[in-house]
């Protein structure tokens, strides 16, 4: 199987809030389980340092793109569970433009050198 | 034996002393830390490796701390932020309402007064009335200490708690104002107190619900 390089860790936190967006505008997520989608998704090729993710939840919860819920879960458990608001959907149409556009430039690019 | 409930009371106990003090920030952060110490588990490590793995890939308490720290310095900015532009809009608000509603009045209470007192009405200079119009729009500044509380509250300086305890100070201070600020006369001072003294009651007010809010978060988060 092809093995990319491990992305490295600048290009990584660009990715955190458009991958946080994506996948909680498929459904209502907690920190656990977005970090597992993230590493089933790349492969292990994104690796996000666990605790540093959850930073990044309360900034966008701030920025009013995402809201919060506790939820009990089991022997008196409680997790936090995060969905996506009408301004995340806004946010994240404007970052896929965005990387599509970057997608685009270089998709072109590697085209025109490996032909 | 290994203690799940016990590593994780010490690894709390590292957070809160590294400076992670906020209690839903370190339930979010137990409950992930859970998940992954039954992740581990069901791979077959015992409960002991599991927490330690778990803690590793959490994260040191030191780095952790300065994300939260990077993110509470962003809320802190993003409150003055929004503090200096309501307090811009409620500026511009007060300025309306001293030009259009209080200056008038003062002029009129003044021309009463004078005729009561059998003056004749004040003719005013140019120059003076000017003056005191500067002045008179000067109390705007005066109407901006409810935003200055609340930015203040949101950043941590303030509290509901001292809020309410300055109360009997505040309305000894808006009377000053009162008197200060307008003609030098009761009704003006009046006029000029009693929006301050409701403005700084709305202000203790949201400033304790605030807290009720953030009260409910963290028992709901427990």
């Amino acid at each position: 199987m092809y093995n990319a390089a491990m992305i490295e860790k600048e290009l990584v936190a660009a990715s955190t809030e458009p991958l946080i967006l994506s996948l909680l505008s498929k459904g209502e997520s907690y920190g656990y389980e977005l970090i597992q989608e993230v590493k089933r998704l790349s492969a292990d090729e994104i690796k996000w340092t666990d605790g540093m993710l959850y930073p990044v939840l309360h900034r966008m919860e701030d920025r009013g793109w995402i809201k919060s819920r506790w939820v009990e879960i089991e022997n008196g458990r409680k997790r936090k569970y995060y969905s996506i608001k009408k301004d995340g959907h806004q946010a994240l149409k404007k970052k896929r433009e965005q990387w599509t556009a970057l997608n685009s430039v270089f998709s072109g690019l590697w085209k025109e050198q490996y032909v | 034996m290994f203690n799940l409930d016990q590593g994780i009371t010490e690894w709390r106990r590292q957070m809160v002393d590294e400076g992670i003090k906020a209690p839903e920030a370190l339930n979010e952060l137990e409950t992930h830390l859970r998940d992954d110490v039954d992740h581990h588990v069901r791979c077959g490590l015992s409960t002991e490796v599991a927490f330690e793995r778990a803690v590793q890939q959490l994260g040191n308490a030191n780095s952790l701390k300065s994300e939260f720290a990077k993110m509470a310095a962003l809320k802190r900015r993003n409150y003055l932020y929004r503090g200096l532009g309501f307090g811009i809009a409620l500026c511009l608000l007060e300025g309306a309402f001293c030009y259009f509603a209080l200056l008038p009045a003062a002029l009129a209470t003044s021309r009463a007064y004078s005729h009561w007192l059998g003056f004749s009405p004040v003719q005013w200079e140019p120059k003076e009335y000017l003056r005191f119009v500067k002045q008179f729009m000067g109390t705007v500044l005066a109407f901006e200490i409810p935003v200055l509380l609340l930015t203040l509250v949101k950043v941590g300086v303030l509290n509901y708690h001292l809020l309410s305890k300055a109360r009997k100070y505040v309305v000894v201070a808006n009377l000053i104002l009162g008197a200060v600020l307008t003609t030098p006369e009761v009704i003006t001072q009046l006029i000029m107190f009693l929006p301050l003294q409701s403005l700084y009651e709305v202000s203790v007010w949201i400033a304790g619900y605030w807290e009720r809010q953030a009260k409910k978060r963290t028992a709901t988060a427990d």
